[in-house]
């Protein structure tokens, strides 16, 4: 489970996690919303809407939502959804934030777990509360006063993870473009670590740089933090709000001049 | 052929054109040309080898071409390119007039991963741009319509297959263009390549030989030229060392000095054509006595999907739906084969939305026998072996996309270059103004005028003729023109220009303020509309008004001249400011351009 970043490995497998359903030690959350989960679920799993993550993020209550999902400080937390893991992501990184670094997503959405006839369950499962502590880590955050103070410094880069025509309309001084679905697999979440690694060396963005991604919501730069993670780098953060966010913030944003790029959109009476 | 040249086809059934190392060969070239190991110049020749361009005036993003011999893709490669847009481009895609499909604002560094997953779709962008022999092209409804001598579509694709990597040709004076046409009516394309073969069938001695009519050295551009009849019948087994003896004659002759005087046109031109002739004729005996093995034909199995088929079905019969009618109208024919539909779908100078492309996949997959789509010069699409009875499905389904745009076959299929949405070359937004010129066209029901029919509008935003306008009915260059004291961008008009092999260049004729340009075409219409001679065609009653034969108000030039002046007044900079801009633009006029990357 150990990645060579020293963190837990922040993917899990499908089969890995279906012979794990009834590990004491193992807690599946599911990140998608309340009615989707009472459809049905990964069985065992228990029900954290990431919606209900944002509303209050500070790590104390994080912890207390935690401890009443009957989750302990050594319980390996798997998260999932059905948004290409970036819901899944964002919820384990707030997990991560609030201290409990044994985290993991699972690299295959809901859809695919129950496609594959994995177990599933339409019960609500039982809920113990446990009682689970507070170490705020603030490491893999930044704010957007960090990212104006190192602009332009040679030892970060800055990742957009939005699409290609977002970044094109506008987007923070200096960052680099890598939409996030680039690292998606084939019906998974992520690529393969040796493809990640391949994708970012082909981006000549080096191991020993500080990274630090934002999109439009939060959550597809959570994925994107995991898939840096995973390829190896040890100094990656997360910008945890939204392109609005950043905006409100007042950074400096750079747009094309005098480029047609929608021009090339389609029909223009659809306009 | 080329021993040890092996493509990967992966499922591309036969289509596959792919060497899976050259994405890792432009990974490792871009890494030495970020490390400052390779110089500017070199790097742009490999991209462009490689399919790559950079963008208009960009230095980090590009657009990557994938090369369509004969322009024909499969739903699962067309799937394939829908994503691909999605994640590393702007969500959309780009059909040029050489049938090709190119991804927009991507950035070099996203090419390799683009390239591998390409590569295992059988898909290539190799010699899509650069000094190489671009994609053979070919009749879209070849092996389907009704007039042509024979399916040239196995011709084109082994052609295209001997060349491509072949190093006879990787280092041309210039870029090299071939066209396949299945007759001479008007919308062949041959006369206006490089080398242009148009199929016949001749009798000897009692035997039936397939061959073409050889066309050299035509060619569009800053001065566009009509190619010459090489032989008038070249049977098939020399199909080969044909064109390799007019591309050997051409790399060896060819000026490589001079950027704008290098394509061959130039070198038949300067020699003569009969002396040209000679030398290429002269070439060819050469060829067949020292390498005849390397110049075997070997043709790809083309399978017919023709099966039992209602032939008497009518897909108009009975039916009330008047959008259907006009769009069955305007954008479906019959095939040869009876009973079976070929099924145009137009687009907005070739740029279709990713879920558009996936409806595509999936119409074609569905409904068509053969399971697969060609890309047409009109920058659209076409869906063949469609049964009758699936054409009104078809209808839905591409409605539902919003894709059963009518017009495919008319006045209303506008073609338009990028322009400067993307190019380094272009003077004018001729991307954005092709797209109003064909929503005002279909707004007004031109598409439904029989008059109009077999028209072509064709824009280009520079002298270089990617838009084609040299051959439009009617052409128009992006250029300038001061009004009122203003650099304004305008459209240099030509008028006259025909293709088919009696394919003529279209003359200039006057110059239209870009904001004016819908409504003067639409008065130069009414004008021929009112004025001509019963059954007389257009062409027929410009020709007459351009040699002073007019009839009662326009009876020459200068009288037609002055009522398109009228349509194309722009209202005075004070009443109207954004008159003396470009489409698209918020901004001031400004004529940019930068050093093109086509000859590099």
């Amino acid at each position: 489970m150990s990645g060579k970043t020293g963190y837990p490995h922040p993917l899990v497998g499908a089969e890995w996690l279906s012979a794990r359903l009834e590990d004491p030690g193992v807690k599946v959350v599911d990140a998608r919303d309340a009615e989707d989960f009472r459809r049905g679920h990964v069985k065992g799993a228990v029900s954290l809407p990431l919606q209900r993550i944002l509303e209050d993020e500070q790590p104390e209550r994080v912890a207390a939502l935690l401890g009443k999902l009957g989750v302990e400080d050594e319980t390996l937390v798997v998260t999932y959804d059905d948004r290409g893991g970036t819901h899944a992501s964002r919820l384990a990184w707030a997990l991560e934030r609030a201290g409990h670094f044994k985290v993991a997503v699972l690299e295959v959405e809901f859809r695919s777990w129950a496609d594959r006839g994995l177990p599933v369950s339409l019960k609500k499962p039982l809920e113990e509360t446990k009682m689970h502590s507070v170490r705020e880590n603030i490491h893999i955050v930044a704010t957007g006063e960090e990212i104006r103070e190192k602009a332009g410094s040679p030892h970060m880069v800055l990742v957009d993870v939005r699409s290609r025509l977002d970044y094109l309309d506008g987007h923070l001084k200096g960052a680099k473009t890598m939409p996030w679905k680039m690292f998606a697999g084939r019906g998974k979440v992520l690529a393969g670590r040796e493809e990640m690694e391949r994708l970012i060396d082909e981006h000549f963005i080096s191991r020993d740089k500080e990274i630090i991604t934002y999109s439009s919501d939060g959550a597809s730069a959570a994925l994107v933090f995991y898939a840096f993670r995973l390829a190896g780098f040890q100094k990656v953060k997360l910008y945890p709000g939204s392109w609005k966010d950043l905006m409100s913030a007042g950074l400096q944003v750079e747009r094309l001049k005098e480029a047609h790029y929608r021009d090339l959109l389609g029909d223009i009476s659809l306009e | 052929m080329n021993p040890g040249k092996e493509e990967h086809a992966a499922s591309a059934g036969g289509l596959g054109f792919a060497m899976p190392e050259e994405a890792e060969r432009f990974a490792h070239v871009l890494r030495l040309f970020r490390e400052g190991k390779l110089g500017e110049d070199d790097f742009r020749r490999f991209r462009l080898q490689h399919g790559i361009y950079s963008e208009r005036f960009q230095t980090d993003f590009g657009l990557l071409r994938v090369k369509l011999p004969a322009g024909v893709i499969t739903p699962e490669q067309l799937e394939l390119l829908a994503d691909l847009a999605e994640v590393f481009s702007i969500g959309s895609l780009h059909l040029t007039t050489r049938q090709n499909i190119q991804l927009h604002w991507l950035l070099f560094e996203d090419v390799p991963e683009i390239l591998r997953r390409l590569a295992e779709a059988g898909l290539t962008t190799r010699e899509a741009c650069g000094n190489t022999v671009r994609n053979v092209t070919c009749c879209p409804l070849a092996g389907c319509c009704p007039h042509e001598a024979f399916d040239v579509t196995p011709y084109a694709l082994a052609t295209a297959r001997y060349l491509l990597r072949n190093p006879m040709n990787q280092d041309l004076p210039r870029k090299f263009k071939i066209n396949f046409s299945g007759c001479g009516r008007w919308c062949s394309l041959a006369p206006l390549n490089d080398v242009g073969l148009v199929a016949e069938e001749r009798e000897d001695g009692g035997r039936r030989v397939k061959g073409f009519r050889v066309y050299v050295g035509g060619g569009l551009g800053p001065a566009s030229y009509v190619g010459g009849l090489l032989e008038d019948f070249t049977p098939e087994d020399r199909l080969l060392e044909t064109v390799a003896s007019v591309i050997r004659v051409f790399d060896r002759l060819g000026d490589r000095v001079k950027m704008h005087k290098n394509r061959m046109r130039y070198l038949v031109k300067e020699m003569g054509f009969q002396k040209f002739k000679e030398l290429v004729l002269r070439e060819r005996r050469i060829v067949q006595v020292t390498q005849p093995a390397n110049f075997r034909l070997s043709l790809p199995q083309a399978s017919s999907p023709l099966k039992e088929v209602e032939e008497s079905f009518n897909p108009a019969q009975g039916v009330k739906d008047e959008a259907y009618l006009r769009w069955f109208t305007t954008n479906v024919t019959a095939q040869k084969q009876k009973g079976y539909y070929a099924v145009y779908l137009s687009t907005p100078a070739g740029d279709m939305l990713a879920q558009q492309v996936r409806a595509v996949a999936e119409v074609a997959r569905n409904h068509s026998e053969e399971r697969l789509v060609r890309v047409t010069p009109l920058q659209g699409l076409v869906f063949r072996w469609i049964p009758g009875r699936n054409v009104p499905e078809v209808y839905w389904k591409l409605k539902e996309a919003g894709l059963a745009s009518p017009g495919a076959l008319s006045v209303a299929s506008v073609v338009g270059c990028t322009g400067t949405a993307s190019c380094n070359l272009a003077i004018t937004n001729s991307h954005r103004v092709a797209k109003e010129v064909r929503k005002k066209f279909l707004e007004l029901g031109l598409d439904m005028d029989g008059d109009l029919k077999n028209l072509a509008v064709k824009l280009s935003g520079c002298p270089n003729s990617c838009g084609h306008h040299a051959i439009g009915a009617v052409g128009l260059v992006g250029s300038t023109q001061r009004i009122e004291g203003i650099l304004t961008p305008a459209y240099l008009m030509l008028l006259g220009g025909k293709t088919g092999l009696d394919a003529r260049i279209g003359k200039p004729f006057m110059r239209v303020p870009a904001k004016k340009l819908p409504e003067v075409l639409v008065r130069l219409f009414e004008l021929y509309k009112a004025e001509k001679a019963e059954g007389e065609d257009f062409h027929n009653w410009i020709d007459r008004v351009l040699r002073g034969g007019g009839a009662s108000v326009i009876k020459n030039a200068e009288d037609l001249r002055r009522e398109l002046e009228k349509a194309a007044k722009l209202p005075s900079p004070r009443e109207d400011p954004k008159a003396y801009m470009d489409w698209g633009s918020e901004e001031k006029f400004v004529a940019k351009t930068a050093r093109g990357e086509c000859a590099a």
